[in-house]
């Protein structure tokens, strides 16, 4: 009996341990298995491509061609299809996109499987970012995408080469929340190019961030805000070296009179944004939202403000982009991490505030681009100082950042009255901001600093603002425009240990 | 003969001593435990009223009566009224629905079920009281708010929307949201406290109720309820413990306004407790503004708030037990 059951236990714990295997190594395989023995039974010929995704950008969906066959059926776990014509068909998904290093199984059911065949992956767009040309394929044949980075980054990539180290080095840094996605994947894309640096960002908020370089208890700090003049007095000359660009939209859940959602696109003016969050426009139905958007059913309902209830970089910058259009923002309520909301829902954090305006019918609120984008929500074209109605993209507040870096100082003078936000120019959005990393002039000053790892900072940083900033986009953050990143090669030219200045690679 | 009795003696002495000693030890790491409280105490509140100093000498008695609470630089004014205003008003609501329902499930465990029901039932009740609050914040948020606002915030806004406690557009994120959320957190304690007690009431006290022809109501009313009374108190109490101090969930459904904005002028209203605007705000606070400071003087409030609360209950415990702690 005893040993009975020992052997039923080997079996479970084999079939167990070999489902876990099959799982691990050949996922799609595994999972498609129901897929394939349907098709068998329709005695069709199937043909598997397991597709890996090597490149850098999400695929949210693949176009099929094939020369000589007609397709019956494909299908992708969680993924739609859609026939283009009988030889072509598109398999595609909006919400489960094939990330960067993972593998998904296309099956298909083919006249003739050993047709030649075309194939190109697509981004959210639904543009093209990679083709697979034309080839044969066999069943279960891995196919991998050639990722196809654009010539100048090629160009960049092949200019930096890292300064070869004697010994292991960490370069701490700590501050804000806000970019720490960016600097979480540039901490292990960076690992592969030099495997001796390794990056330990704390992401503890802007203050905190603030507090430890003051301190200098930490290589490099970030900041969603400037130092204050009175903390860049005090450092005597520190530099601000911004690293990425985040922008704000304006997102609101609001059904039209027909009972369908207005999408994106709502044109507001800057003053009717003041004018909403300060509780003095308190109706959709508003004689000046109504004059400004007159193809819009809107609704006879209440305008529900949502903002956020935790300290944060993204209500540092939308107050300062009211405080800088409204001056009874700026009288009544001010520009600041965390404000004296006159009216409204607080939710913490992005995600707490596109939860709650999702929820709730009537609501506006305003989270991060990249939140927005994400979930679909609806976001106002907002007005520039042009009179123009913009939708918050990555273009637009990359225009915005270029528009405004002609009046910027210099990284090592003071930053404390910069802001982006309302930027002057042709189709800028206007609630951007940058995001600094905080450095000193002479690493020196900072402890347990010395001229090998100063150089590794060094070389970390080039690193960040030229082939770092090709992972900006996936993560929907915004690239530097090419004046910043000149801009900041030149501080990085002021950087020295004790008077002995570091090699600028590339 | 005289040699083993002596023997004997000085093992005995041994052994006595050995004994003694022990004792003394043992005194001792019992005596530091609780000394080891008593300290925690004393330095939480030295600890706290020093972070809150700057804030407090800043505005003084302002702090406790203002409505304004601004950290932007250069314009810093707080004041916690707001928020003291909703903690308390978010336990009242809680008190005033929980603690009837938790006194009815407990006197329907020690008083009606069968002893089938009886067991499985108690074991829920007291399953929920280990549920984290962030549980009911989350349900809180995604489902009841819903649920809160369509049967009955909307209802009450159109019927009593002309009392002052009931204006405003409803939107489901507010103080009796929050005040609900709270009274389903403290049911699962006060029940199951109340239900030790009611449990712990001699049979003896019934048998005589039912034997001069007493119903079930009078019964518990009048024999088990009066032996009961402070022990049930005790456990409303720490309910309300538990009501004042919550923050996850709290904050999850308050709908944590700032300001004049959180005074609780109505319930349909989004407000903000002491607890939840130290959670919400805390974390990006500037180190270099006094914000950090107000928010350890709000945590100073709320820890003289909670302690008046124990203490004032204490007292009332011990009166009830001088004056009724007998048969009416």
């Amino acid at each position: 009996m005893n040993a009975r059951s020992e052997i039923y236990r080997g079996i479970a714990f084999a079939v167990i341990l070999s489902t876990i295997v099959a799982m691990t190594v050949t996922p799609a395989l595994a999972q498609a298995g129901d897929d394939v023995s349907i098709a068998m039974k329709h005695k069709k010929k199937v043909t598997l491509i397991a597709v890996k995704n090597t490149g850098d950008e999400p695929i949210y969906g693949f176009k099929i061609k094939f020369m000589d066959s007609t397709i019956k059926f494909a299908k992708a776990k969680g993924w739609d299809r859609e026939k283009v014509d009988t030889s072509a068909i598109m398999v595609k998904t909006s919400d489960k996109p094939l990330s960067p290093g993972k593998s998904l199984l296309v099956i298909l059911i083919v006249d003739n499987k050993d047709a030649p065949y075309a194939w190109s992956a697509l981004n959210a767009a639904g543009k093209e970012i990679a083709t697979g040309g034309t080839m044969q394929i066999t069943e279960t044949q891995p196919i991998t995408q050639q990722p196809q980075p654009e010539p100048k980054q090629e160009e960049k990539t092949s200019k930096f080469q890292p300064t070869q180290l004697s010994s292991a080095v960490t370069l701490n840094g700590a501050g804000a929340t806000f970019p720490f996605p960016l600097i979480d994947k540039w901490r292990v894309e960076y690992a592969k190019v030099n495997e001796k640096v390794s990056i330990n960002y704390q992401s503890i908020g802007s203050g905190g961030g603030v507090k430890q370089f003051i301190a200098k208890t930490i290589d490099f700090g970030a900041s969603d805000a400037p130092l204050t003049e009175d903390q860049f007095k005090m450092l005597k000359n520190p530099i601000h070296y911004p690293e990425t660009i985040g922008a704000v939209t304006v997102t609101y859940n609001l059904p039209g009179l027909d009972g369908k959602p207005i999408g994106s696109g709502l044109k507001l003016t800057s003053e009717m944004v003041a004018d909403i969050f300060l509780n003095k426009l308190k109706k959709w139905n508003d004689v000046r939202i109504a004059t400004l958007n007159p193809e819009a059913l809107l609704p006879d309902e209440e305008i529900i403000v949502v903002h956020r209830s935790d300290g944060s970089g993204t209500t540092f910058v939308f107050t300062d982009y009211l405080s800088t259009v409204s001056k009874e923002w700026n009288d009544k309520v001010g520009t600041g991490k965390a404000v004296e909301w006159p009216t409204g829902i607080g939710a913490a954090g992005n995600e707490g505030v596109a939860g709650v305006v999702r929820q709730t019918t009537y609501a506006v609120g305003y989270v991060e681009l990249a939140y927005a984008t994400q979930t679909g929500m609806s976001v106002a074209a907002l007005e520039n100082q042009e009179g123009e109605f913009i939708l918050p993209s990555l273009e637009s507040t990359k225009t915005a950042a270029s528009n405004a870096a002609t009046t910027l100082p210099k990284p090592w003078e003071d930053w404390s009255k910069v802001s982006i936000v309302d930027a002057p120019g042709k189709g800028s959005y206007p609630i951007a901001s940058f995001t600094y990393l905080l450095l000193y002039t002479n690493f020196g000053e900072i402890s347990g600093m010395t001229q090998e790892k100063g150089q590794a900072l060094v070389d970390f940083l080039y690193w960040v603002i030229t082939d770092g900033q090709r992972f900006s986009s996936t993560l929907e953050y915004v690239p530097l425009p090419d004046g910043v990143v000149e801009m900041n090669i030149e501080a990085l030219k002021k950087l020295n240990f004790n008077g002995t200045p570091f090699n600028i690679p590339g | 003969m005289t040699k083993v009795f002596s023997n004997s003696k000085s093992i005995d002495d041994k052994v006595r001593k050995n004994v003694f000693n022990f004792d003394r030890i043992f005194k001792w790491i019992a005596a530091g435990a609780a000394a080891y409280i008593l300290a925690i105490i004393i330095l939480m509140v030295i600890e706290v009223a020093r972070g809150g100093e700057p804030a407090l000498t800043r505005f003084g008695f302002d702090f406790l009566t203002g409505t304004d609470w601004n950290p932007v630089e250069g314009r810093e004014v707080y004041g916690a009224l707001p928020y003291i205003l909703g903690t308390l008003v978010t336990a009242a609501i809680a008190m005033v629905i929980g603690v009837p329902i938790s006194i009815g499930v407990a006197m329907y465990l020690s008083e009606m079920a069968s002893k089938n029901i009886r067991t499985p039932l108690s074991f829920i009740v007291e399953l929920l009281a280990a549920v984290p609050s962030v549980i009911y914040g989350l349900w809180g948020l995604f489902v009841f708010r819903s649920y809160m606002k369509d049967f009955i915030e909307v209802p009450l806004s159109n019927s009593l929307g002309f009392i002052p406690i009931f204006s405003g557009r409803p939107f489901g994120l507010d103080v009796l949201t929050a005040g609900v959320i709270l009274a389903i957190m403290i049911i699962p304690t006060v029940s199951a406290v109340s239900r030790e007690v009611m449990m712990a009431v001699p049979n003896a006290q019934r048998e005589a109720a039912y034997a001069i022809g007493a119903t079930k109501w009078e019964v518990f009313r009048h024999a088990v309820v009066p032996y009961a009374r402070s022990g049930l108190f005790g456990a409303s109490i720490l309910g309300l413990g538990r009501a004042v101090g919550e923050t996850m969930a709290v904050t999850m459904v308050i709908g944590n306004a700032v300001g004049a904005a959180a005074l609780p002028t109505s319930l349909l209203q989004p407000g903000q407790t002491m607890a939840s605007i130290i959670a919400n705000e805390f974390n990006e606070a500037d180190p270099f503004s006094l914000h950090p400071a107000a928010l350890i003087a709000i945590g100073l409030v709320l820890f003289i708030v909670a302690m008046a609360i124990n203490v004032a209950a204490t007292l009332m415990v011990s009166r009830m037990v001088k004056t009724k702690g007998s048969i009416e």
